[in-house]
């Protein structure tokens, strides 16, 4: 070989040695559906027609705005430019919102109606690599046309008073929409067998997801007297400011954390259920729950007092006790929802997912939390409620001054042993081969009457003079979450904890009564998952979980 | 409990020992319940390797139930399925790489060429893309559609797209087919073509099992075969050995000279014969003996003087015994 080829093929070389792991890298998203869909496409001019509607629509719309807003001669080249920027978002967003998801209602539908799916599902792509070229394939029109409105929006920037700001998070508000979208139709997609069925119901949510924005928009003031001279991106940017609970960061974590469940789940529909469908969206609940509990309160300022004085920080402190309450009861609901989802998942695990997990020894045994089955899933919910009531209760300051007051720490030192019930009860149900849909509905019908516990003693509280008993029920109102969460919002100069259940503080009490059913409905269930032959601690070798059961029958 | 880890010490020693070599696909109390009832029931087959394995029943009778959980689509409700040793629901990936399955209905995309189609699979499957051009020609050649490289696939009829898809599924080179009736939408030429591709790709070292209802359509393709009732197995083993068995009965057809009455009295005494029809001239019986006995079925005939012209013995009548085992006359 000469020098002068080698020169010459260097590049070409480099690009030899780069790109079998580039072009694996690209299979890991799907990149054959991709390729596939968009030769399909590119034939059928499916492509530059919508890319012509679209920007027709747009430009149109545009154009028609310029030629009213310049007619009215009381009106400035700033206000002119700010009111085209506005209507440029604006049209953007409908048509990201009302066409786009066209495209992608129908990503699994279209195949399961064209008989494709089962080709496709026995090839050796892997469910997430499926659902990516999915997603893909069905984001990538919107995804071009987003970027190619850019020279139209630039017409807006000729008459001025717009900042490249509000234009930067004009488009990643659009570019994320766009993803979003696109992920809830492709998810919806994989739930229905007919096309018309999925795109309906990805219509329903678009609708709620309008009439959100518009809620949104509203309240930024948009539109209203004092608004005059602010584009709505700058209102926007203002009202997830400083001042409010969510900046915009927030949002962005909020919505990817959102567009992660999204294909989570679209994945778990698509694999067969031997596989793994639990773990994954554990660990991003897991993380998703702490992390936005850390976010909200931790200023790096008050983490940093935290950890060199241990004293000064009590996370939220400038934000009033409203507030840190308002924080205790949001994670309490996240975590509630996450103990009525796992622990009722299905008791039977397979023969590989234990395996997998069963190796898993030594440091790393904590992480069977998020091993699959009913009694990991209880695991979990139980760690997942110490962990976020830990949290809280040394962030927030509990028993100190600045702190939070005894009445939410009394809730806080509660409330995990209602969640710690409630997750039990879901994996007896469990244990006891209810499906999880009906374990899901038996747990979420106790908790509406638990919820609604309060009402019934407020009844009885105005009875009193009528049955001295009455008077005693009213002290069990500490054995509901709703109440748990009001003690939160309570006067706390009228401490709650005051009130007596049998000489015992009614908070205590709710602890030793939800303590004792949690565990009473743990050893109930681990009784019924013994005599289903359902694993619980054991996860090497044994039988698929399935089989007995079926012996059984037959 | 205890049926469960009986069943996986056999597939453990199944898996380990010198059999599992020659065995492809192994089925073992296989089950599967929609709602209440039994698609599929407590079935049991071995489909050794090389094999053109028939797998054969009525309508309704759970093959592509069983044949969807082989090809890692479905999960069963009970037992256990090894394809070349690895467990279809929990060594999906393996299991996926060694077969190729094709669908009783399957649709093509719209909007590509033939190449094209099998590029994607070739994709979907992961081939290295150096080899893909290759490959896809190969693919193509064997399964004759080379001339049809650049048509859409769409415009394909019935018969092309189902050699399209048979094509598709050799991408990978499969040690493993599984064909969902594959010539149930065919025409009488493209079940021949077909047929010769079928034996041709056995001869490249593939185990082929391949459905149908109507048994004639195999019987002189497949080596062995398992017969599949509302989810039960009937029987299953290689062609020869069914041949062989007692119940593997002869259907027998013999010509008079003319119609003689005392034919019917003659057959009966035989315990062997199961009379069929008697029509005229023409004596239809099943013969359940031993061959070396068949004579005795003569003797009986001509001692009587009955003017017996010709017999014809359909040794390889596996349709006979299909009706018969369906219809429940024998255990
Ligand atoms: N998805 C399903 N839901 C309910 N029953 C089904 C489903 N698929 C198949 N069955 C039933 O299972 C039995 C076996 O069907 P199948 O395996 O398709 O038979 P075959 O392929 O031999 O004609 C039939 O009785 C059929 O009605
Ligand atoms: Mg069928």
């Amino acid at each position: 070989m000469s020098s002068s080829a080698d020169g010459q093929s260097r590049g070409a070389r480099l690009a030899a040695r780069h790109l079998p792991t580039f072009v694996r890298w690209l299979g890991n998203f799907g990149w054959p559906i991709l390729l596939r869909q968009l030769r399909a496409d590119f034939r059928k001019n499916r492509f530059f027609f919508s890319q012509f509607v679209c920007l027709g629509v747009l430009g149109v719309t545009l154009i028609a705005m310029i030629s009213y807003q310049t007619s009215d001669e009381t009106r400035t080249a700033t206000q002119i430019g700010q009111a085209l920027f506005d209507s440029f978002f604006i049209i953007q967003y409908l048509i990201i919102l009302v066409i786009f998801p066209a495209f992608s209602a129908t990503a699994f539908t279209e195949e399961r109606a064209g008989l494709t799916i089962d080709l496709l599902l026995a090839s050796t792509l892997k469910p997430e690599e499926i659902v990516w070229g999915k997603f893909f394939a069905s984001t990538v029109y919107c995804l071009v046309y987003v970027v190619a409105s850019i020279p139209l929006l630039s017409i807006s920037f000729l008459f001025g008073g717009v900042e490249p700001r509000e234009v930067l998070v004009a488009y990643g508000i659009l570019i994320g929409l766009t993803l979003l979208i696109s992920m809830v139709g492709v998810c919806i997609s994989s739930w229905y067998g007919s096309p018309i069925r999925s795109t309906l119901t990805v219509y329903v949510l678009v609708f709620l997801g309008l009439a959100a924005s518009w809620y949104a928009f509203r309240r930024t003031g948009w539109g209203e007297k004092g608004a005059e001279g602010r584009t709505l991106i700058s209102l926007l940017l203002d009202s997830l400011g400083v001042g409010s609970s969510v900046g915009l960061p927030q949002v962005a974590v909020l919505a990817a954390v959102a567009f992660a469940y999204l294909f989570l789940i679209t994945a778990n529909r698509v694999r067969p259920s031997s596989d793994d469908r639990t773990s994954p969206l554990r660990a991003l609940t897991f993380i998703a729950i702490l992390g936005f509990l850390l976010a909200s309160v931790a200023s790096p300022q008050d983490i940093y007092l935290w950890l060199t004085t241990g004293t000064g920080g009590v996370w939220g402190r400038g934000r009033g006790p409203g507030w840190q309450r308002g924080l205790v009861q949001q994670v309490f609901v996240l975590v509630l929802l996450a103990a009525a989802i796992f622990p009722t998942e299905e008791a039977a695990t397979s023969r590989r997912n234990r395996a997998r997990f069963g190796a898993w020894t030594g440091p790393r045994y904590p992480l069977r939390i998020f091993a699959p089955g009913a009694f990991w899933g209880f695991a979990y919910a139980v760690a997942l409620t110490a962990l976020s009531s830990g949290v809280l209760l040394l962030g927030l300051g509990a028993g100190r001054q600045d702190g939070i007051d005894g009445a939410a720490v009394q809730a806080l030192l509660t409330m995990p042993f209602y969640i710690a019930a409630v997750a039990a009860l879901g994996f007896l149900l469990a244990a006891c081969d209810f499906t999880p849909f009906y374990a899901r509905l038996t747990v979420s019908f106790v908790l509406v009457i638990t919820a609604l516990l309060p009402f019934i003693f407020m009844l009885s509280k105005e009875r009193e003079e009528v049955w001295t008993g009455w008077d005693v029920l009213w002290r069990a109102y500490y054995l509901s979450p709703l109440t748990l969460w009001q003690s939160l919002v309570a006067d706390p100069a009228e401490d709650p904890s005051q009130f007596l259940l049998f000489g015992v503080p009614v908070a205590a009490a709710a602890r030793w009564i939800l303590g004792g059913l949690g565990a009473a409905f743990l050893a109930a269930g681990v009784l019924a998952a013994r005599r289903a032959g359902h694993p619980l601690l054991r996860f090497a070798g044994g039988g698929d979980a399935r089989a007995p059961r079926a012996a059984q029958r037959a | 409990m205890d049926s469960t880890t009986r069943a996986e010490e056999s597939t453990a020693a199944l898996a380990a020992g010198e059999g599992a070599a020659e065995i492809a696909v192994s089925v073992r109390s296989l089950s599967k319940t929609y709602g209440d009832g039994y698609a599929v029931h407590d079935l049991s087959f071995e489909v050794p390797r090389g094999e053109i394995f028939g797998f054969i029943g009525p309508n309704g009778a759970g093959k592509t139930t069983t044949l969807r959980i082989l090809a890692t689509l479905l999960e069963p409700t009970a037992g256990e399925v090894l394809v070349e040793g690895r467990c279809v629901v929990n060594e999906t990936e393996e299991v996926r790489r060694r077969i190729g399955y094709m669908p009783d209905r399957f649709g093509v995309y719209d909007g590509v060429t033939v190449e094209e189609y099998l590029e994607f699979f070739a994709g979907a499957y992961r081939l290295p893309r150096g080899r893909r051009a290759a490959v896809i020609k190969d693919v193509l050649d064997l399964t004759d559609l080379g001339a049809l490289r650049d048509r859409m696939v769409s415009s394909l009829s019935m018969g092309m797209k189902q050699r399209l898809c048979l094509a598709k599924t050799l991408v990978h080179d499969p040690s493993l087919l599984i064909l969902d009736e594959p010539a149930s939408a065919l025409d009488a030429r493209a079940r021949i073509e077909m047929r010769v591709l079928l034996k041709e790709l056995r001869r490249m070292g593939k185990t082929i099992i391949i459905s149908s209802h109507i048994l004639t359509e195999l019987s002189d393709l497949c080596t062995s075969v398992a017969i599949i009732e509302k989810g039960e197995l009937v029987v299953s083993g290689s062609m020869d050995l069914l041949q062989e068995r007692k119940w593997g009965t002869d259907r027998v057809k013999i010509t008079l000279h003319e119609p003689r009455p005392g034919v019917e009295e003659a057959l009966v005494e035989i315990p062997a014969v199961e009379l069929v029809s008697i029509e005229e001239n023409v004596v239809v019986f099943d013969y359940a003996g031993a061959p070396g006995e068949f004579y005795k079925v003569l003797k009986a005939l001509t001692d009587r003087e009955v003017p017996v012209v010709s017999v014809e013995h359909d040794s390889r009548n596996l349709e006979n015994l299909f009706l018969r085992l369906t219809k429940g006359d024998v255990q």
